[in-house]
């Protein structure tokens, strides 16, 4: 890629296709917040206008993620301050749990390492305190033991019963 | 709605349960389906318990010490739960409710590298401690630290400062992660060599170390308890060296803590003053100087196998006072040494052979005062302690460590091959007043501060010239240390440890020993809050 000043990187515009073929107009600087566009764009020297197919991430996911790297590079800029990024976040994971792991299997594809962290975190704050039990019901979980092995299973976890 | 956690790629699973930190959360989550319980109990799920066991696994108040089990993080976790539940203290009074500090030990490869992932860190170097200073050799627990020998160097564990808990999550995890690491300091020496073997006089809670190390030098090692931020908390200043072809079979030191003693394999005992350095002079017995015990006048000087010999002499001078052998007037009857210790009175000292008899022998006169016989219950004698080193190596156990006495001196604890025996040394006492604590096998010991508890620590046969040569010599598949109750005899818990254990120390509530197979070393002490 050819080295650009980062003055001049907030000109350049990347479209970045979804899986449904909407695109999404984005500055190269935030575009590469997210590391597997910034690999595509390693050993291309003229990048404005170019378009990236993001591979399976449909149209509405995507959307989310330009709108947390959006964010992310502002962030950066502005240099805000932690409480506002935790409200801001609180409410970016406020979503359907469908979406939520969506995000989550994007973020892993497109290698967002922040918004992998921020949604792995959300799911499990979810399962934090909860029995097997209200787990499944949580998720939606079928439980597909025979009696013998979650018999086997509860035997094997016994040692936790008393967590300290 | 279709079940979507299970939809997830699997590899997504542990970035999700990375998240959580508690052993429940994770036993619950395994417990889900089979896909969560495969995932959570799968060999590349080991970082996870791993994290639980950084955050989260605590020392219970009321255990020992904590051993690295053999196996995965997340039996090792088990372990800390099943661990919770064995009733036993050090201190007297019983601890309260206390958060402990502990020192994760490494697991070592078959080759005897340490795993990668177990390597210790030290920031801000971010050297791995094992690298540089190799397997751990020998330890001293103080009352506040252990210090620990290796085969390149010296490392010193100071607990940390408790700090008052903070109100906030990020204020409590800074706590929790100040309390579960100990700062280690070490120093690399190569122009000393490794540690052979360390002796310390305790005094308070503090003390000098001695240390003979494969250079031929005798070290003085000083720990700065009083400036805990010192840049150098462990100073060490030369305080002899020798030019001698035998091995080092002995080191101690003196009861006043003036003179520090090393013993030869040829027989040579060297009396060096410890805080000024230099050797006083030269005592030479008829064999080899494996035991040795002094106090402010006498000095003794013993080897463990036929032909025995014992030397008795005036420490100030050096003059001899006695010399004993197989064919001495009372001696006729003692095969075997296993070891030596001082009684309460300054011209008595307590000569245990190994299996059957304490006898208490007069330096003053050379006679034996009185016989305490140690009769185990069971038909089958018990074995003696010195068959351990029959195998003809140099075994550095023999003496040290298989007889101990209480802080009062009225009671001492002796080892067999087989079993150990808590033995009270009053005149008065009766012979039911002895307890028997079978299981305790080629058992080091050592006692609390208290004398409370007795730990024993199951050793090699081989010594540690075993565990050198053969690897993981030890002939005990499971070696255990164990926790026993000294007033009734009854043990109390047990742990396996990853090998035999070759050296075992206790001091205030702390108890640490060096698995010397694997050159592993093993630390735990709790903190106040």
């Amino acid at each position: 890629m050819a080295d650009v000043p980062p003055s001049q990187q907030s000109n350049i515009m990347l479209k970045l296709k979804s899986k449904d073929g909407e695109t999404f107009e984005v500055e190269k600087a935030v575009a590469t917040q997210i590391n597997f566009v910034k690999g595509m764009l390693e050993d291309v020297d003229e990048v404005d206008g170019m378009e990236i197919p993001m591979g399976e991430v449909e149209a509405s996911i995507l959307a989310k993620v330009v709108e947390f790297c959006k964010f992310r590079h502002q962030q950066e800029l502005n240099q805000t301050s932690p409480d506002e990024v935790d409200r801001w976040e609180k409410a970016f994971v406020q979503v359907e749990k469908p979406t939520l792991f969506q995000l989550i299997l994007a973020a892993n594809f497109l290698d967002v390492q922040s918004l992998l962290d921020l949604t792995c975190k959300t799911v499990a704050d979810m399962i934090k305190g909860k029995t097997p039990e209200q787990i499944r019901a949580e998720f939606d979980i079928e439980n597909d033991f025979t009696p013998e092995q979650l018999a086997e299973v509860r035997r094997d976890n016994a040692w936790c019963s008393d967590d300290r | 709605m279709p079940a979507p956690l299970p939809a997830l790629p699997p590899e997504l699973l542990p970035l999700i349960c990375r998240h959580l930190v508690t052993a429940r959360d994770l036993c619950a989550l395994a417990q889900v389906s089979s896909p969560f319980n495969h995932e959570l109990t799968a060999a590349h799920a080991d970082p996870l318990w791993r994290r639980v066991w950084l955050h989260l696994a605590r020392l219970p108040p009321d255990a020992l010490l904590w051993a690295r089990v053999a196996g995965s993080w997340r039996q090792q976790v088990a372990a800390s739960f099943h661990l919770a539940r064995l009733p036993r203290a050090l201190q007297d009074p019983p601890p309260p409710a206390r958060p402990a500090v502990l020192f994760v030990p490494p697991r070592y490869a078959p080759d005897g590298s340490v795993r990668p992932d177990d390597r210790v860190r030290t920031s801000p170097r971010n050297i791995d401690v094992e690298d540089v200073l190799g397997r751990a050799v020998a330890v001293v627990a103080l009352g506040f630290c252990v210090v620990v020998g290796f085969e390149k160097g010296i490392a010193f564990l100071k607990r940390n400062a408790p700090q008052k808990p903070a109100a906030t999550p990020r204020g409590k995890f800074a706590r929790l992660r100040s309390l579960e690491r100990a700062t280690l300091f070490y120093e690399n020496q190569p122009q000393l060599g490794a540690v052979l073997m360390f002796s310390h006089q305790p005094q308070g809670d503090n003390g000098t170390i001695v240390a003979a190390m494969s250079t031929d030098v005798l070290i003085r090692i000083d720990v700065d308890q009083d400036n805990p931020k010192a840049k150098r908390p462990l100073k060490w200043t030369i305080i002899d060296s020798f030019m001698e072809i035998a091995a080092v079979v002995e080191v101690t030191t003196s009861e006043d803590g003036v003179y520090a003693l090393v013993g030869f394999a040829s027989g040579r005992v060297r009396v060096v003053h410890i805080a000024q350095g230099g050797c006083r002079r030269v005592l030479v017995m008829r064999e080899s100087a494996e035991m040795i015990v002094a106090n402010g006048r006498w000095l003794l000087a013993a080897n463990s196998f036929p032909p025995i010999a014992c030397g008795v002499w005036e420490i100030e001078d050096g003059r001899p006072a006695h010399d004993f052998t197989c064919t001495s007037i009372g001696w006729e009857e003692i095969t075997s040494i296993a070891g030596l210790s001082a009684t309460r009175t300054d011209y008595l000292f307590a000569i245990w052979n190994g299996h059957s008899a304490i006898r208490i022998l007069n330096a003053k006169t050379g006679d034996f005062c009185r016989i305490i016989r140690v009769n185990s219950t069971f038909l089958r004698c018990p074995r003696s302690a010195t068959e351990e080193a029959e195998h003809g190596a140099v075994s550095p156990h023999v003496g040290r460590r298989k007889m101990i006495m209480s802080a009062d001196r009225k009671t001492a604890v002796v080892a067999t091959s087989n079993r150990a025996f808590v033995v009270p040394l009053s005149p008065a006492a009766r012979p039911q007043e002895m307890r028997q604590l079978d299981g305790a096998k080629r058992a080091l010991l050592a006692l609390s501060t208290d004398d409370r508890v007795l730990v024993t620590a199951e050793s090699n046969v081989f010594g540690s010239l075993g565990s050198r040569v053969l690897g993981r010599a030890s002939l005990a598949s499971e070696p255990l240390l164990r926790f026993w109750d000294v007033a009734s005899g009854r043990l109390q818990g047990d742990i396996v440890t990853p090998s035999t254990v070759t050296s075992v120390s206790t001091a205030g509530d702390i108890v640490a020993a060096v698995a010397g197979a694997v050159g592993q070393v093993m630390v735990a002490f709790s903190t106040p809050q």
